[in-house]
C-alpha cells in the first residue's frame, strides 16, 4: 500500500514498487525511453544523457533511468522539447563515431542505427575531423574491440565490476580522449565474455566466432533453452533458415533461471548442430541405410529377447519426452523393465558451480531424467568410468542415448570404445567421433534446436524447448522413432 | 598589498578585513600571530562555551554565509542537510582552486591555513564529522607544504585529535593532494578523486550531505567559506549582515587578472561596485588601454560588455541578474585591442582539456566547440559559425551530470552573442587575408 | 624477489597504503612518490604495485591517465611548465612559451642542448601576476619572455635534481640490457 506509487507517464497510469526510478515504470508500461548506458541487470551510470523526460515541476528535463518515481508524478516522453534532447543527444553520440556502418558486424542490431530511425533521423551538422582510436584489438579468444565505436557507456566496465568481478577493463584519459580497454595487451579472460557483446550497444565489442559471418537480418531467432549444463539458461538460438545454419545463441531474461546473462561454454551449442558436425543417416554395419531399415532391424532384434537381457544407457540430455516414450515403449515391446543405467563422463563434477551460471552438470536434463525414472518405477545403475556393471548385465542388445553436448563428455571417446565390447549396440546420437565406427547401429537424432520437448533445471524448474525445421529432413526424435517402432512391432505382431 | 583605494560607505578599507585581518603581519603563518588575533577563541566558544551542533548552524545560517567556491549556496542550509543519524561523516575542504582568475583561497593559506582549519574544526562539530580532509590541487606545492604545517602545529596544541581541547570532541584531519584535474573542483568530482579514483562527478541523487565519500554523508565547503567561520562564531551574525547587501551578506576575496595596474586579492564587501574595483582599487587596465569586455566570476561566467558594467554590484543577484554570475570572485578585464575570437578560442581551449569525458554531451560537445572555434581563428570562419558555437553549447546546457557543460556555454554563448559584429569583421578579414595571398 | 621500487619508496607507498579509508585512495599519492624519486611512471611500475602491493593496474592506469601532472614518458630533467589559460594568455603567455620552445630547440640544433623542455598547462592559480609557471617544484611569477629564458639558464647551471639523475641512471640501465 504504502509502498507502492502511481505516476502517469504520457497521461496513461502506472503502479511500481516505491524505489523504482521513471525508466523502470515506463518499461514496465511499455512506454520506451531512448538510452544508452541503462541495463536491468547493471548499476545506474547515468552517463549517456539519452533518456531525457519531462516531469511537470521540474525545470529541467531529468533523466528516467536515475529520477525516483513519486506519487502523482507526470512524464512526458513525446513533447517537442523532449525529442529535441533526444535529437541532441544523439548528435552528440554521433560525432565522433566512425562511419563503419558497411563493415560492421553490428549493423542490423545496432542501437545507434535504431535510434537514429527512431528518434533521430537529421542532418548532422558536425563538419570537422572527427576523432581517432585504436581499432580491431584482440581483447582475448572470443572477443574483438573496437574503441572508436565505442559510445564510453560504460556498460561493459560495470559488467566486469558486477557480475564477473574481474574488473579488467577501465576508461583511460578524459574529456573527448577517453578510451575504453583493457590493462595494456591484457586480455578477457573468463566465462561470460560474450555477454559484453551483447549488452555492447554498438559494435565495439564483436564476437570472433561471428566476425563478418553474416549478417543479422538473414537470421531467424527461436526462444528455446540451453542445453550446455544443468541451468538451463534461456537462449535465443539465431539461425540463417535459408541455409537451415545456425549462427549463434544470445541469453534471453529470466528471472528464476539465469537473469540476463548466459555462458560462453553455452555460446558454442550452435556449433554441433550444423550439418557438418553431425551424423546425416543411420549406418548399420557401417553401411548407410534408411531410417526405416533401421529401425526394422531393432524391431527385429526386440522381439527376439528378452526384457532382462535389453539394456538401456542413458545421458541426461534428451527430453523428458525422450524418456517417457523410450521407457515405456521398451516395457510394453519386451512385456518387462529392461535394465536401465545412467552414463556420466568420469570426470564430471556435478557439485561444481561457478558462482554465476555454469554448473558441473553438464547435462540439461538430470532432474527431469530423474523424475521420469521415478514415474516409471525405474531403479538406474550409475556408469562413470566404470562400465563393469554393463558388461556384467551380458544384455543381447543395448541401446545407448548418447551426449548431444560432447564438451560435457570429455572422456567420449573411451566410453564409446567400451560399447563397441557389447552385442548389438544401437548409439542414438549425431557423433562422429572415430571410436563409434564399430557400432551394430548409429542412429542420429534430432538436436535440441529441433526438438519442442521439456528439459527440467537442477533446481526444478521446467522449461520448453522450441523447434526448428530438421537441418537433415530424415532425421527424427527419439520420442518420434520409438513412437515409430510401437507401430512396426505391432504391425509385425 | 591590495586594498581597496577609498573608504567605502562611510567606512575605513580597514574595516573590511575579515579574513585578511593578518595581511601585512609579519610572520603571519605562525600559531603565536593567530593567536594573538583571536585565533581558535572562536573554536573554544563554540566547544566550552554551551554551543550545539545545531546553535553552530543556525548561527551560520543567520549570518547569510553563502559558498565562497562558486555556487553561493547558503553554508548554514547545506549544513543543515547531513542526517543526525549516527555513523561517519565527512567535511572535505575544496582546495582545488583552479577556475582561471582565481587565486584567493591559496591567498588564505599563505596568510595563515589555521583560518582554514579552525573554521573546519566548528563545520566538522556543527555536522558530526570526526575526519576531514583538506583536498588540495597537486600544483599547489607551497600551500600544501603550508597546510600540512598548520595541521602539526593544531595536533601539537591538541586542537586536532582525539580530545580537543579536554571537551571530549574527536576530530582528525589529513591533506589529500590531487594531480591535476580543474573538475576535481566540482565536489563530487573531488570525492571521487578523494576515493582514489578519476575526478569524475557522481550521479545526484544521491546528494554528497546523504551519500558521499565512500557512501557517507559529507560536506564539501570552499576555502574561503570555512574560513569566515571562526570571525562569524566570535562576533556573531549581525555583524556579519552589516557587510555585503541582503541576499549577498558579508566580505569576499576577490581577484583580478588580466592587465591591471595592481592586480591580487582583495576583500571587498558584497555589494561592491565593479567599476570602482576595476579603476580606483586596481588602477584601472595597464597603459590606460580601454575596457571591452569583463569576465566577472571566473571562466565560466558569461562575458559583460564594457558598458554592461557601469553600474554593476558585485553581488550573487546583481550578476545573475545581469545573465552572469558571481562564481568565484575572479574579474577578469580585457582590453580593447584583443580579439574576442581567440578569447572564445582559448577558453574553449581550457574546457575541452578539462572535461572528464564521462558523459555524452560534454566530452563530445567541448572537443566540438575547441574544433568550431578553432576553424574560426585559422580563417575558415564564415557567418553563422559563431551562432552554431552557441547553438551547440545551449544544447548541452542542463544536460550533463554536473554543471562543466553549463560552465562551458557561459563563454561559448556569451561571446558569439555579445560580439558578433567582431566576428563578422573578422571573417572578412581572414577572407581578404586569404584573397591578398591566394 | 627483488622489490621494482627503492627501501625508502616502499616504505612510502606502504605509509600511503594504510593512511586512508580506503587502500585504493593511496594510487594518487603513490603515483606522485613514484615519479618523485624516477622523474616519471613507468609501465613496469605500474605492473609492480600490482605485483607487489595489490593495487589493481586498471584502477593505477585509469587514475595515470586522467590527471595531467603525472609523466608516463622519461622527461627532461626540468619542465618549464607556462600556464596559456585566459588571465596568464591576455598577460602574454603565448609569447613566453613561443620563446622558450624556440630557444630551447635552437639550443638543440646547435649542439648545446639545454635539460629543459616546455609545455602549456591550464591554469596554475596565481592568476593576477600572469604568466604564471612552474619549473619542477618552483612556482615563478610574472614569467615574461626574458624571465623565462632567464630562468632556464640559471637552472641549467645548477647540479641536476636527484629523481633526473636517477632517470637518465635507469634509461641507460635499460638500454644496455637490450
Amino acid at each position: 500500500m504504502s509502498n507502492q506509487v502511481t505516476l502517469s507517464i504520457n497521461n496513461q497510469s502506472i503502479t511500481v514498487p516505491a524505489g523504482s526510478t521513471i525508466m523502470e515504470a515506463a518499461q514496465k508500461l511499455g512506454v520506451s525511453v531512448p538510452h544508452f548506458c541503462w541495463h536491468p541487470g547493471l548499476s545506474i551510470a547515468g552517463v549517456c544523457r539519452f533518456c531525457m523526460v519531462k516531469v511537470e515541476g521540474m525545470p529541467k528535463l531529468q533523466i528516467a533511468c536515475n529520477t525516483p518515481a513519486t506519487e502523482g508524478m507526470k512524464v512526458d516522453t513525446v513533447s517537442s522539447d523532449v525529442k529535441d534532447a533526444h535529437k541532441w543527444a544523439l548528435e552528440f553520440h554521433l560525432i565522433n563515431h566512425p562511419l563503419d556502418c558497411p563493415i560492421c558486424d553490428q549493423a542490423g542490431e545496432c542501437e545507434l542505427q535504431n535510434y537514429y530511425m527512431k528518434v533521430g533521423k537529421y542532418q548532422s551538422q558536425m563538419e570537422d575531423e572527427k576523432v581517432l582510436k585504436p581499432k580491431a584489438l584482440d581483447v582475448g579468444d572470443t572477443l574483438v574491440l573496437d574503441t572508436e565505436r565505442c559510445i564510453l557507456c560504460s556498460r561493459c566496465v560495470r559488467f566486469e565490476d558486477e557480475v564477473t568481478k574481474t574488473s579488467t577493463l577501465g576508461i583511460f584519459n578524459r574529456g573527448d580522449q577517453a578510451t575504453i580497454g583493457t590493462y595494456q595487451d591484457r586480455k578477457i579472460k573468463h566465462n561470460y565474455s560474450y555477454n559484453l557483446a551483447d549488452i555492447c550497444p554498438v559494435g565495439a565489442f564483436t564476437a570472433k566466432d561471428f566476425r563478418f559471418k553474416c549478417r543479422v537480418w538473414f537470421l531467424k531467432e527461436t526462444k528455446t533453452v540451453c542445453p550446455g549444463c544443468s541451468t538451463g539458461c534461456n537462449v535465443n538460438l539465431f539461425q540463417n533458415s535459408n541455409q537451415r545454419e545456425y549462427y549463434r545463441l544470445k541469453p534471453r531474461h529470466n528471472a528464476d533461471v539465469n537473469g540476463h546473462w548466459m555462458c560462453d561454454t553455452g555460446r558454442t551449442m550452435y556449433e554441433h548442430l550444423n550439418a557438418s558436425a553431425r551424423l546425416p543417416a543411420p549406418l548399420l554395419n557401417g553401411e548407410t541405410v534408411s531410417s526405416q531399415a533401421a529401425l526394422q532391424a531393432v524391431t527385429d532384434t526386440l522381439k527376439s529377447v528378452s526384457a532382462d537381457k535389453v539394456a538401456v544407457v542413458l545421458t541426461a540430455q534428451f527430453t523428458n519426452e525422450d524418456y517417457k516414450a523410450t521407457l515405456s515403449t521398451l516395457k510394453t515391446l519386451l512385456k518387462g523393465t529392461p535394465k536401465v543405467f545412467v552414463w556420466r563422463d568420469e570426470s564430471e563434477k556435478a557439485e561444481d558451480f561457478d558462482g554465476i551460471l555454469f554448473r558441473g552438470d553438464r547435462n540439461p536434463n538430470t532432474r527431469g531424467m530423474m523424475d521420469v525414472f521415478k514415474e516409471q518405477g525405474v531403479s538406474p545403475v550409475m556408469l562413470k568410468g566404470d562400465f563393469s556393471a554393463l558388461a556384467s548385465a551380458a544384455a543381447e542388445l543395448t541401446l545407448i542415448f548418447g551426449p548431444e553436448v560432447e564438451a560435457g563428455y570429455p572422456n567420449l571417446g573411451k566410453a564409446l570404445s567400451r560399447f563397441v565390447e557389447v552385442k548389438k549396440a544401437v548409439y542414438f546420437g549425431n557423433t562422429l567421433n572415430e571410436s563409434a565406427k564399430k557400432m551394430w547401429l548409429r542412429m542420429p537424432v534430432k538436436v535440441f534446436a529441433e526438438k519442442s520437448g521439456t528439459f527440467v533445471n537442477f533446481n526444478g524448474v521446467a522449461q520448453k524447448l522450441k523447434a526448428n525445421p530438421p537441418v537433415f529432413t530424415a532425421v527424427k526424435g527419439v520420442d518420434e522413432y520409438f513412437a515409430d517402432l510401437s507401430k512396426m512391432s505391432q504391425a509385425t505382431l | 598589498m591590495p586594498v581597496m583605494n577609498s573608504p567605502y560607505n562611510g567606512r575605513q578599507p580597514s574595516e573590511f578585513r575579515i579574513l585578511t585581518e593578518l595581511e601585512g603581519v609579519p610572520n603571519s603563518r605562525s600559531l603565536e600571530v593567530y593567536k594573538k588575533h583571536g585565533g581558535y577563541a572562536a573554536l573554544e566558544k563554540v566547544l566550552k562555551g554551551g554551543m550545539s551542533p545545531d546553535d553552530v548552524i543556525n548561527l551560520v545560517k543567520a549570518s547569510g554565509l553563502r559558498g565562497r567556491g562558486g555556487a553561493g549556496f547558503p553554508t548554514g542550509m547545506k549544513w543543515g542537510f547531513v542526517p543526525k543519524a549516527p555513523g561517519e561523516k565527512y567535511l572535505i575542504t575544496n582546495f582545488d582552486e583552479g577556475e582561471p582568475g582565481t587565486y584567493k583561497d591559496r591567498y588564505i593559506a599563505e596568510l595563515n591555513a589555521h583560518m582554514l582549519i579552525e573554521g573546519k574544526l566548528i563545520g566538522a562539530y556543527a555536522i558530526g564529522a570526526s575526519k576531514s580532509y583538506i583536498y588540495l590541487r597537486g600544483e599547489f606545492y607551497g600551500e600544501i607544504a603550508w597546510c600540512e604545517q598548520a595541521i602539526k602545529e593544531a595536533y601539537d596544541a591538541g586542537y586536532l585529535g582525539d580530545n580537543i581541547m579536554g571537551t571530549g570532541f574527536k576530530h582528525h584531519m589529513d591533506v589529500y593532494i590531487g594531480a591535476g584535474s580543474y573538475i576535481c573542483g566540482e565536489e563530487t568530482g573531488l570525492i571521487s578523486s578523494l576515493e582514489g579514483k578519476k575526478g569524475q562527478p557522481k550521479l545526484k541523487p544521491p546528494f554528497p550531505a546523504v551519500k558521499g565519500y565512500l557512501g557517507q554523508p559529507t560536506i564539501v565547503n570552499n576555502v574561503e567559506t570555512l574560513a569566515a567561520v571562526p570571525w562569524i562564531i566570535r562576533n556573531g551574525a549581525e555583524a556579519y549582515k552589516k557587510f555585503g547587501t541582503e541576499k549577498s551578506a558579508g566580505t569576499k576575496l576577490f581577484n583580478i587578472s588580466g592587465p591591471v595596474v595592481r592586480p591580487g586579492c582583495y576583500e571587498l564587501p558584497l555589494g561592491y561596485p565593479l567599476k570602482r574595483f576595476i579603476f580606483e582599487d586596481c588602477g584601472g587596465l595597464i597603459g590606460g588601454k580601454k575596457l571591452k569586455a569583463v569576465i566577472p566570476g571566473g571562466a565560466s561566467a558569461p562575458v559583460l560588455t564594457a558598458a554592461e558594467i557601469e553600474t554593476i554590484t558585485m553581488d550573487y543577484e546583481a550578476f545573475a541578474g545581469a545573465g552572469t554570475m558571481l562564481g568565484s570572485g575572479a574579474v577578469i578585464v580585457i582590453p580593447e585591442d584583443v580579439s574576442m575570437v581567440h578569447v572564445l578560442e582559448n577558453l574553449m581551449h581550457f574546457f575541452k582539456d578539462e572535461s572528464c569525458g564521462q558523459c555524452t554531451p560534454c566530452r563530445e560537445g567541448t572537443g566540438w566547440l575547441l574544433k568550431m572555434s578553432r576553424d574560426i581563428v585559422n580563417g575558415e570562419g564564415s557567418p553563422g559559425d559563431a551562432e552554431k558555437i552557441a547553438d551547440v553549447a545551449g544544447k548541452m546546457m542542463g544536460r550533463t551530470i554536473c554543471t562543466f557543460s553549463d560552465a562551458a556555454a557561459g563563454p561559448a554563448r556569451s561571446i558569439p552573442q555579445k560580439f558578433a559584429h567582431e566576428f563578422l569583421e573578422f571573417y572578412k578579414s581572414k577572407q581578404n587575408a586569404a584573397q591578398a595571398h591566394g | 624477489m627483488a622489490s621494482f621500487f627503492s627501501s625508502a619508496l616502499n616504505e612510502t607507498i606502504k605509509g600511503y597504503l594504510g593512511r586512508y579509508e580506503t587502500k585504493r585512495s593511496s594510487i594518487l599519492p603513490i603515483l606522485h612518490a613514484i615519479q618523485d624519486e624516477n622523474d616519471w611512471i613507468s609501465k613496469e611500475a605500474v605492473q609492480a604495485l600490482e605485483a607487489e602491493h595489490g593495487l589493481s593496474v586498471v584502477d593505477v592506469n585509469e587514475v595515470l591517465s586522467f590527471y595531467t601532472m603525472y609523466r608516463k614518458t622519461p622527461p627532461k630533467p626540468y619542465r618549464l611548465e607556462v600556464c596559456g589559460s585566459i588571465s596568464c594568455w591576455l598577460n602574454g603567455a603565448d609569447k613566453t612559451i613561443a620563446t622558450a620552445k624556440a630557444h630551447i630547440a635552437e639550443a638543440e640544433k646547435a649542439g648545446k642542448p639545454v635539460p629543459f623542455e616546455c609545455h602549456k598547462v591550464e591554469c596554475l592559480g596565481v592568476c593576477g601576476y600572469a604568466p604564471v609557471a612552474l619549473v619542477n617544484k618552483d612556482r615563478h611569477l610574472n614569467v615574461t619572455p626574458e624571465l623565462a629564458l632567464k630562468l632556464i639558464a640559471d637552472y641549467s647551471k645548477k647540479d641536476l635534481p636527484a629523481a633526473a639523475k636517477k632517470c637518465a641512471a635507469d634509461l641507460a640501465a635499460r638500454s644496455s640490457k637490450q
